[in-house]
């Protein structure tokens, strides 16, 4: 199936994937309004005080997402609906919500287990998620790569990674 | 201001063995990393800024004047070989390039690429010596409503004039100068958008920021798409363009240099107008204009020296009045800001130790960027062959070691992840990159510019219509809005160039999605072409030329 058979048959996805977008970016601006009320309401409506370009920005945001909402729904923008259509024709958004996961658990486990261990492990379950199936060759380079960056880092550089488990061994 | 000894006492510190040494480590990084498919110069910097934590500032922006040429010539090489443009730059060197090396003329094509590079950088170099001290002497009776005015200037031009549409361009604006107000306020020390959590108090740095949207967005969005197999086209043959070649080569050049500076230095978003207008003129002045998207010479040798030129441009207002124009540009001064060196009128004078060695590396790095990287050809060409899951794994590996090792900190960690997220999504649905950049980088300093005009101006805004040069300005600005939204004419020319841009990025038919109405550089039925610019005519067969794209990876810094 050709791009262009993909943007045809499925365009009401892409709007409606359109106008959620532009439902939560008016939601986020409207609670930046909040915000920014608050900041002048502390601390004064003053031209030059802290709460002008607050307001500006949280202002500006709302009547632009408005923009994209009503775009969204009476003035669709034919080129992003087929640019969206060829995203989701083409996107496997699980593989990213499971690097993601992974991610999170590297960020969680680096200051524990040591930049090298996080790293290696972080780099072959990465590789293996995208399609790369041979986990000797995986584990492989991780370990090359993460142990090669500790040490250029640490030792040339002089910049500070932690040792965490590995701590007596590297 | 005397720029020959100025600039004399800045080679005599470039030419010391240990800094040539940093720009020849600086050119190879930057290339080895800007020929990866999809990284283009923003991503190669922000992912090799942890490199030059530790060192001096004179040492570490002169690695950076490597970086930042072998990341452009990076970007060429993928271009040419793959057909996948990391940025907008290189759009038409794609356009033009890839069929030559699909007609057993790769070697040809990245030898115009990288020597075109070095005339036009050393042109564009040569210009920034001469006349960034003069604006700099100028720029020291700027007042502060002048430079809030310049600073508006900035983000309407990226925002309006090189975004696909301002509505997508306005909202990534503002969500970046949401961004840069995070923390407490610089005067009062009240605390903004930090939604009570005490780690954000501090703001965000824009390292996080550049880090997360280019980099681990990128890497998120590359992971998203399929894994397709790449089209790459294998390096055969002669490396020398051949008499007849070199004669067509060598007016686009300096014609694209010139383009390419001019434009650069200006406040209009970089790289992506010059390299598009200098290849209408070049299609325009050609004796071969039936070659143009089938493999033209002066089709991409114009266009090239025209982005090498301009990111040499770009410096201008970069050092000289402390304002990035471009999504590069906007990362140099993070980098600048990591050195306490705050670009502007007073850096010619304060720093003077530091911006001449600069400008000097940047002559250096152009010979650098030939002599290390022409005998080296063949072996960028295997870097091209990485698969992808290395690649993009590789990607986030860096990405996070550069917030890492500037913190040790698992909160960065996941606030650099969460703004990844936000950047994937941006891709998603096609919102630019650059203007959020700019305005988390720039927002600040023009917040500060437009309290201190306030002050001086006891809290009447009248101060910013008082004074012709800050009115001009915003006039300009207001312009830059405008124009696109009432004249068809022009608004018509963006489209043209947003569809040649997503024709050669992905491979799309141009005017399909207008039910077949012609564009700019599409045949008409009398078979004359549309102009694209006013004045000029856009580049024809964008589709032809751009159909085996496979841009699985891209980054986009518009």
């Amino acid at each position: 199936m050709t791009e262009a058979a993909t943007s045809t048959r499925h365009p009401r996805k892409a709007r409606r994937e359109l106008t959620v977008v532009g439902a939560a970016l008016v939601a986020f601006s409207l609670g930046l309004v909040i915000q920014a009320w608050q900041i002048a309401e502390k601390g004064g409506w003053s031209a030059n005080g802290p709460a002008v370009f607050p307001l500006a920005t949280a202002g500006g945001m709302v009547l632009f997402s408005a923009a994209f909402l009503i775009q969204a729904r009476r003035k669709p923008d034919v080129h992003l609906e087929e640019h969206i259509a060829n995203e989701r024709a083409d996107s496997h958004m699980g593989t990213v919500i499971k690097v993601g996961a992974v991610l999170l658990g590297y960020a969680a486990a680096v200051g524990i287990i040591g930049y090298a261990l996080a790293t290696s492990a972080m780099f072959a379950v990465v590789c293996r998620l995208l399609g790369s199936r041979r986990w000797v060759l995986n584990i492989a380079i991780a370990i090359g790569l993460s142990v090669a960056v500790y040490y250029a880092f640490t030792e040339l550089l002089g910049v500070r990674l932690p040792s965490g488990l590995l701590g007596g061994v590297i | 201001m005397d720029v020959l000894p100025n600039i004399l006492s800045g080679f005599a510190t470039a030419l010391q063995p240990e800094y040539l040494l940093f720009s020849a480590v600086g050119v190879l990084l930057g290339t080895v990393v800007g020929v990866l498919p999809g990284i283009g110069p923003p991503m190669t910097i922000a992912l090799l800024l942890p490199l030059t934590y530790t060192m001096e500032p004179t040492a570490a922006l002169i690695l950076f004047a490597g970086i930042y040429f072998g990341a452009l010539y990076g970007g060429s090489i993928t271009s040419i070989l793959m057909n996948t443009p990391g940025e907008s730059a290189h759009v038409i060197t794609a356009l033009e390039g890839h069929p030559m090396a699909k007609a057993g003329r790769a070697g040809v094509a990245l030898t115009i690429s990288i020597m075109g590079a070095v005339v036009a950088g050393t042109v564009a170099t040569i210009g920034l010596t001469f006349i960034a001290p003069l604006i700099a002497r100028l720029a020291g009776t700027f007042q502060a409503t002048d430079y809030f005015a310049l600073m508006v200037f900035a983000f309407a031009s990226v925002t309006s004039l090189v975004g696909t549409s301002l509505i997508r361009g306005m909202l990534s604006l503002f969500v970046g100068l949401w961004a840069g107000l995070i923390g407490l306020d610089f005067i009062s020390g009240q605390e903004r958008f930090t939604m009570g959590i005490p780690e954000l108090s501090d703001g965000i740095s824009e390292v996080l920021v550049v880090i997360g949207l280019f980099a681990i967005g990128e890497a998120l969005h590359g992971c998203a798409r399929a894994m397709k197999p790449d089209d790459t086209v294998a390096v055969k043959g002669s490396l020398w363009p051949n008499a007849a070649e070199r004669r067509r080569i060598w007016k686009p050049w300096l014609r694209g240099s010139t383009l390419g500076f001019f434009f650069g230095s200006m406040p209009t978003g970089g790289s992506e107008i010059p390299t598009f207008l200098s290849y209408s003129l070049e299609r325009r002045l050609s004796k071969h204009k039936d070659e143009f998207g089938r493999g033209a010479v002066e089709g991409m040798a114009g266009p090239e020296a025209a982005a090498s030129a301009s990111f040499s441009g770009v410096l201008v207002p970069l050092l000289t009045l402390g304002i990035p124009t471009s999504a590069t540009a906007a990362i140099l001064l993070s980098a600048f800001q990591v050195y306490n060196i705050q670009p502007g009128p007073r850096l010619f004078e304060s720093s003077d130790t530091i911006v001449w060695p600069l400008i000097a590396s940047l002559y250096i790095g152009n010979i650098m960027l030939f002599l290390i990287n022409l005998p080296m050809i063949r072996l960028w060409v295997k870097i091209l062959r990485i698969p992808k899951p290395f690649m993009l794994a590789g990607i986030l590996v860096f990405g996070t070691l550069g917030i890492y090792s500037l913190s040790n900190s698992m909160v960065d960690l996941l606030i650099v992840y969460v703004i990844g997220l936000v950047g994937l999504l941006m891709r998603r649905y096609d919102f630019p990159i650059a203007p959020a950049i700019l305005g988390v980088i720039l927002g600040p300093l023009m917040e500060t510019q437009f309290r201190r005009s306030l002050d001086i101006g006891g809290g009447d805004f009248s101060v910013f219509f008082t004074r012709p040069l800050t009115l001009v300005v915003l006039l300009l600005a207001t312009a830059m809005i405008l124009l696109p939204i009432v004249s068809k004419r022009l608004g018509r020319a963006k489209n043209a160039l947003q569809d040649l841009e997503e024709g050669a990025m992905e491979g799309t038919e141009p005017s399909a999605a207008r039910g077949g109405e012609p564009i700019a550089g599409e045949r008409t039925e009398d078979g004359g072409p549309v102009d694209a610019m006013p004045g000029t005519s856009a580049p024809p067969q964008a589709t032809s030329a751009s159909s085996q794209a496979t841009s699985e990876v891209k980054v986009d810094q518009r």
